[in-house]
């Protein structure tokens, strides 16, 4: 198909200590992303269901100021944005920070699905057996929805892997970065994409089957 | 002062057509392809099935961002060199045609079997019974994740100013370099998209609604 194209993976088994440095940064960005997501997404979850409605109000906004803009726009934001104020966050914190908002206005819809999807009864048990709502909220409601919510959680985070490469735009040496570098010094284009691309479908896929495993285990002992 | 804001809004604006362009067509593209594509592995054999579902788990698993980087590199080795801007619809739509073909099938296979049996019991033949009976069904489940498709999809044509096709986003950069009004361009660009994807939401969420209440399940993405 590619005529006229010689490949010679030398290159790619030179730069193999490069590629293993973006490809750590491109998983500390991730992980960094999800677990701010999720801490910000559950705050925001339980303020959207909550029954103060300037609380839920503020919860509803918070998610269609997220979801209805890229991510890529938080990141410039927070990069190009921030200095105008005399802030100047580094590439990295901007992503990291750009990712965790963006995901969470997701990550609380979907956990907010997860809540409503608890019995109401299982409430009423807990506040019957005189259980401060807190207590409720932590050793109650939140293991069942967690549960609930495992596979939809499984799908946003495999995007929040795949954005890791938008990061790229704000020069943070992640994966993305190091190969479009890696492919203009030494022109082995249809090489470093391949490794690229298997790259990324190795971690997608062990995220998502890590995922079902935990799911399956979570079923299984229920 | 509200000169000034006009002469950063202009080029944004100019940015925002080129984005709705880009948005249109591949959403026009990717719904042809992608109903087309879901019906034909709802109705195929194993053999379209593996190769439509292999392409969808590359698709699912590369980033976009990615798969516009190979597209990009490959046309040209193909012998096809394209303006940047018809490279860009074309490495989104094949996104688009996958995912949407996804949802597509999903909703077809949540159309109760027995509606292909009746369908055929009284006479029709496969394609028609599919056409006539399962597909009208399963477009009332089909809907809100389409919509939701819909709105990732103008989203996701912020990726091309990555490859300098000049929509909404490289405008931006450019206005940003120029000015060094960071602040201003970054919210006019963010209400700018929502001005776009919030309508697009609610219809969503409206139709959601509304075929909840005539007992159809939307199917989950």
């Amino acid at each position: 198909m590619i005529e006229g194209y010689i490949f010679n993976w030398g290159a790619v088994r030179q730069a193999l200590p490069l590629l293993g440095e973006g490809l750590w940064v491109s998983v500390q960005v991730a992980v960094l992303g999800i677990a701010f997501g999720l801490l910000i997404g559950v705050l925001v979850a339980i303020s959207r269901t909550s029954s103060n409605r300037l609380l839920s109000r503020c919860g509803l906004i918070y998610v269609e100021v997220m979801r209805n803009s890229p991510s890529l726009v938080k990141m410039y934001f927070i990069y190009f944005g921030l200095p105008s104020f005399g802030l100047f966050p580094s590439a990295f914190l901007s992503a990291v920070v750009a990712l965790s908002l963006h995901n969470a206005a997701y990550m609380a819809e979907i956990f907010r699905g997860g809540l409503q999807a608890v019995s109401h009864t299982q409430q009423e048990a807990a506040i019957s057996l005189g259980m401060s709502s807190w207590q409720t909220f932590w050793y109650v409601l939140f293991p069942q929805a967690f549960r609930n919510a495992l596979p939809a959680f499984s799908n946003n985070w495999v995007e929040i892997v795949k954005d890791t490469s938008l990061t790229s735009a704000l020069a943070v040496k992640e994966l993305f970065y190091v190969v479009s570098n890696l492919i203009s010094e030494t022109m082995r284009t249809f090489e470093f994409l391949g490794v690229l691309a298997l790259i990324y479908l190795l971690l997608t896929s062990m995220l998502a089957g890590g995922m079902r495993f935990v799911e399956s285990r979570i079923k299984y002992r229920r | 002062m509200t000169d000034s804001y006009w002469s950063l809004l202009l080029p944004l604006l100019r940015g925002l057509i080129v984005t709705i362009e880009l948005a249109g067509i591949i959403l026009l593209v990717g719904t042809v392809c992608g109903v087309v594509g879901g019906v034909l592995s709802a109705l195929g054999g194993i053999t379209l099935r593996i190769l439509f579902g292999s392409i969808i788990f590359v698709v699912r698993g590369i980033p976009l961002l990615v798969q516009v980087f190979i597209v990009f590199y490959l046309l040209p080795f193909m012998g096809l060199t394209l303006s940047a801007f018809v490279t860009a619809i074309i490495a989104l739509s094949v996104f688009a045609s996958a995912t949407i073909m996804e949802i597509v099938r999903g909703g077809i296979e949540a159309v109760p079997h027995g509606q292909t049996e009746a369908a055929m019991a009284v006479g029709f033949s496969r394609g028609q019974s599919m056409y006539v009976v399962v597909l009208p069904q399963a477009m009332m489940s089909i809907l809100p994740p389409l919509i939701t498709q819909f709105v990732f999809l103008v989203k996701a044509t912020s990726i091309i100013s990555l490859l300098g096709v000049p929509e909404i986003m490289l405008s931006g950069r450019e206005v940003i370099e120029r000015t060094l009004l960071g602040f201003e361009v970054m919210t006019m660009i963010w209400l700018l998209y929502t001005a776009i994807c919030y309508p697009l939401t609610m219809l969503g969420r409206h139709l959601e609604a509304v075929l909840s209440a005539r007992g159809f399940q939307a199917v989950k993405n």
